[in-house]
């Protein structure tokens, strides 16, 4: 069955940003998962973050304290 | 005993969590970014812990300009080779090592820059009096071995900031790190070069670079990064316009262990200023060391009066188990600063996991050599 939930992708610009922003994410007890790059958003090969579409505004607010601006897309 | 004193060549023994740490790799496996998948992001996190760790380490917040790099010699050679200069003029401190040298060297011979050295003191301590006439404004970057790897000087890095204004300023960490204080951002210091191995008491094979401006520097070495793949110029965000290619992660799960081990120095440094103190007495040996002892690391050579250097060596190895190294230390430019070239001198570079005691049968050993004579 389809979930009704919706989630929003933060990709970044290298690894080292998807880890500072993880740290962060955590440490503010916010649900996300680790995951593959989606190829209809990137060709990298690397990896993103999803997280709960409810939590965007708040975890994008949080990361940007930390000059960290993901690209969010909805899914 | 711990009778092994070459560790400005590479520091012995390690901390235990250095084994554990690098054990810990080799069971869990997985690379740096380029997958999702949990053993990937398990290494990329302790990459980017470790990459933390130096930057407090050094003493900067801009962790992200930390680049993992794979000894000092890589990360001096990408600010050498990659910086743009416009006057073609550098000006280096007197105890540089050939890390430095010979780059310079090579940049020399291909016409693009001249190199000079700073007035200094009989001990190569950099003369910050004599070198207030020099006009900082006509070189486009000045290098400073922070700690010198033949007589243990330490220069004064902030005042040498402070003089030289604008002009960016490339500290070479190498035998400094882990052992002195390095304060990047309170210094203003424009590029760092450090290595794992020595003063952090890590693996070999992994260093690191701060650059506090990468438009500064194009890129040493260019290939995969995981980031922009599809094209063929590498990125220009930090750390992976200058981390081409899988980093050592194998010997960064090694330093992480080596940095987390915290381990306090056993010797006092009372007792070391004495040896070097008793040393000076010694007839037959000439000791090379700061002239003034707040200026002093915990490394220092002796120039034996009587014998060549390597008989020295050879003979400390021999009737003691005392493991040194002589000849040039790889610094014939801090040799001849020094009055020791071509010979060189026997060097002597402690660990925080030598004793008073150690130091006490170094001594002996030393003083029993100088009466033979």
């Amino acid at each position: 069955m389809k979930s009704d939930r919706e989630f929003s992708i933060l990709l970044f610009q290298s690894i080292h940003q998807v880890m500072r922003a993880e740290n962060i994410i955590s440490k503010n007890g916010c649900n996300y998962q680790i995951i593959p790059v989606p190829s209809e958003y990137s060709s990298e090969c690397g990896m993103c973050i999803e997280i709960d579409s409810l939590n965007t505004s708040s975890i994008i607010s949080e990361l940007q304290k930390y000059n960290i601006e993901p690209k969010v897309v909805k899914r | 005993m711990n009778l092994y004193f070459d560790n400005s060549a590479t520091s012995f023994p390690k901390p235990p969590e250095v084994e554990i740490y690098i054990r810990e790799y080799l069971l869990q496996g997985g690379t740096y970014g380029r997958g999702a998948y949990n053993r990937v992001f398990l290494a990329s996190k302790r990459v980017e812990e470790t990459r933390n760790l130096i930057s407090n380490i050094i003493g900067t917040g801009l962790n992200s300009n930390i680049l993992f790099t794979f000894n000092s010699t890589s990360a001096l050679n990408t600010v050498i080779k990659g910086f743009n200069y416009k006057k073609g003029r550098v000006l280096i401190s007197p105890l540089e090592h050939n890390a430095v040298c010979r780059p310079l060297q090579h940049l020399k011979n291909l016409g693009v820059i001249e190199f000079d050295i700073l007035p200094h003191c009989s001990d190569g301590l950099v003369d910050l009096i004599s070198s207030k006439s020099i006009e900082f404004d006509q070189y486009d970057l000045v290098i400073v071995n922070h700690t010198s790897n033949v007589n243990g000087v330490i220069q004064p890095v902030s005042e040498i900031k402070e003089m030289i204004g604008s002009t960016p300023l490339l500290l070479d960490a190498s035998q400094s790190v882990g052992k002195t204080e390095i304060r990047v951002d309170d210094w203003s210091i424009d590029y760092l070069a450090l290595t794992a191995h020595k003063g952090l008491m890590g693996p070999t094979g992994v260093g690191a670079l701060f650059v506090r401006n990468s438009d500064s520097l194009s890129p040493f070495i260019h290939g995969g990064t995981g980031s922009l793949s599809e094209s063929f110029e590498m990125p220009e965000h930090l750390p992976d316009k200058f981390e081409a290619g899988t980093p050592n992660i194998l010997g960064i799960y090694g330093l992480y262990g080596a940095i987390t081990a915290n381990t306090e120095r056993q010797y006092s440094w009372t007792s070391f200023i004495s040896l070097l103190k008793e040393l000076n007495k010694l007839r037959n040996l000439k000791l090379l060391a700061a002239n003034n002892a707040d200026y002093q690391s915990d490394v220092f050579s002796i120039k034996p009066l009587v014998q060549s250097v390597s008989d020295l060596s050879r003979v400390l190895y021999q009737n003691y188990g005392i493991e040194t190294r002589s000849g040039l230390h790889c610094s014939p430019l801090a040799h001849q600063t020094l009055g020791t070239f071509p010979d060189g001198t026997v060097r002597f570079s402690l660990s925080k996991y030598h004793t008073d005691n150690d130091l006490e049968f170094l001594l002996n050993c030393l003083v029993k050599e100088n009466e033979k004579r």
